[in-house]
């Protein structure tokens, strides 16, 4: 998959003419595709699980719809799988933990990133999960079971 | 643009929001909003420090500083904590996608820099009673 995302270019240190076919970045524009594809199964998968947190986790998985699209891949197709949790607090904690590790990759892509509109792209995306993450409240008390 | 630029582009900002910040404690009642007051005065706080690291940085990279404006146009009608309230989360909005442009136009820890700054902003937009976007500080994406 090619980095060259509808980004904007403005300002960027990008060389004129680079193809996808020999795109620096292709690789890893690849490993965020895979872990947001990932992701947004899992929020569809916990919300499948445990409707009562749809409110909570879906905000994710709009989140990573979106941030696919702008990276030119496919969101997630709906019918997600209800996985197997030890309850809907296992459920949101891994939902936070794992988010926690995404947000973190994504501004190490973002540092890694050979082109400069892709690195861009890439840190907004990692405020916009900072931003989800600070709004991820816990299960209310007596809620955990 | 530069590196050299971009930072430059970054301080005149800073600068901005600095100023605009202190105007913005100015009218926010300590007792009346003390939530609002405490997000002001840390945001005044924090965009100081990254003024004179910018300083620093631009000095660095072997430029002169960018110096203050003497004085900054003002949100208009500040005359409630919504009101101000929204002026800051403009503020910060505006700081959000400076940082981005700064990301596009760095590298290595100078670049890192720009990321951690671009979070910073993102996430303190919400105190300022913001919503989440899909991508603070790209503004082309603002619909989604």
């Amino acid at each position: 998959m090619a980095s060259g995302c509808d980004a904007s270019r403005d300002g960027s240190n990008d060389g004129p003419g680079v193809s996808a076919a020999e795109d620096p970045d292709a690789a890893l524009v690849d490993r965020v595709v895979a872990e947001l594809t990932e992701l947004a199964g899992l929020a569809a998968s916990v919300a499948a699980a445990y409707p009562r947190l749809q409110s909570a986790v879906r905000p994710f998985g709009d989140l990573h719809a979106a941030h696919l699209e702008v990276l030119g891949a496919e969101p997630p197709s709906a019918g997600a799988d209800r996985g197997s949790y030890a309850g809907p607090a296992a459920a949101l904690k891994e939902v936070r933990v794992r988010e926690q590790r995404s947000q973190r990759r994504l501004v190490d892509a973002s540092l890694a990133a050979r082109s400069g509109s892709l690195a861009r792209v890439l840190a907004c995306m990692s405020a916009g999960a900072a931003q989800r993450l600070a709004r991820l409240s816990p299960l209310p008390a007596g809620e955990e079971a | 643009m530069s590196t050299l630029d971009a930072v430059q582009a970054t301080l005149a900002a800073e600068h901005a929001a600095v100023y605009v910040y202190g105007a913005l404690g100015a009218q926010t009642s300590r007792s009346a909003e003390p939530g609002l007051y405490a997000a002001i005065s840390s945001a005044y706080t924090e965009h100081r420090a990254r003024r004179d690291v910018l300083t620093r940085t631009v000095a660095d990279l072997g430029g002169d500083p960018v110096a203050s404006a003497a004085s900054y146009e003002l949100p208009a009608r500040l005359d409630s904590p919504e009101r101000v309230a929204r002026a800051a989360r403009e503020l910060e909005e505006g700081c959000a996608a400076t940082y981005a442009s700064l990301v596009a136009n760095t590298a290595g820890v100078r670049r890192r820099w720009a990321v951690t700054a671009l979070n910073d902003a993102a996430v303190r937009v919400l105190a300022f009673r913001g919503t989440p976007e899909m991508l603070p500080g790209a503004d082309e994406y603002a619909d989604r």
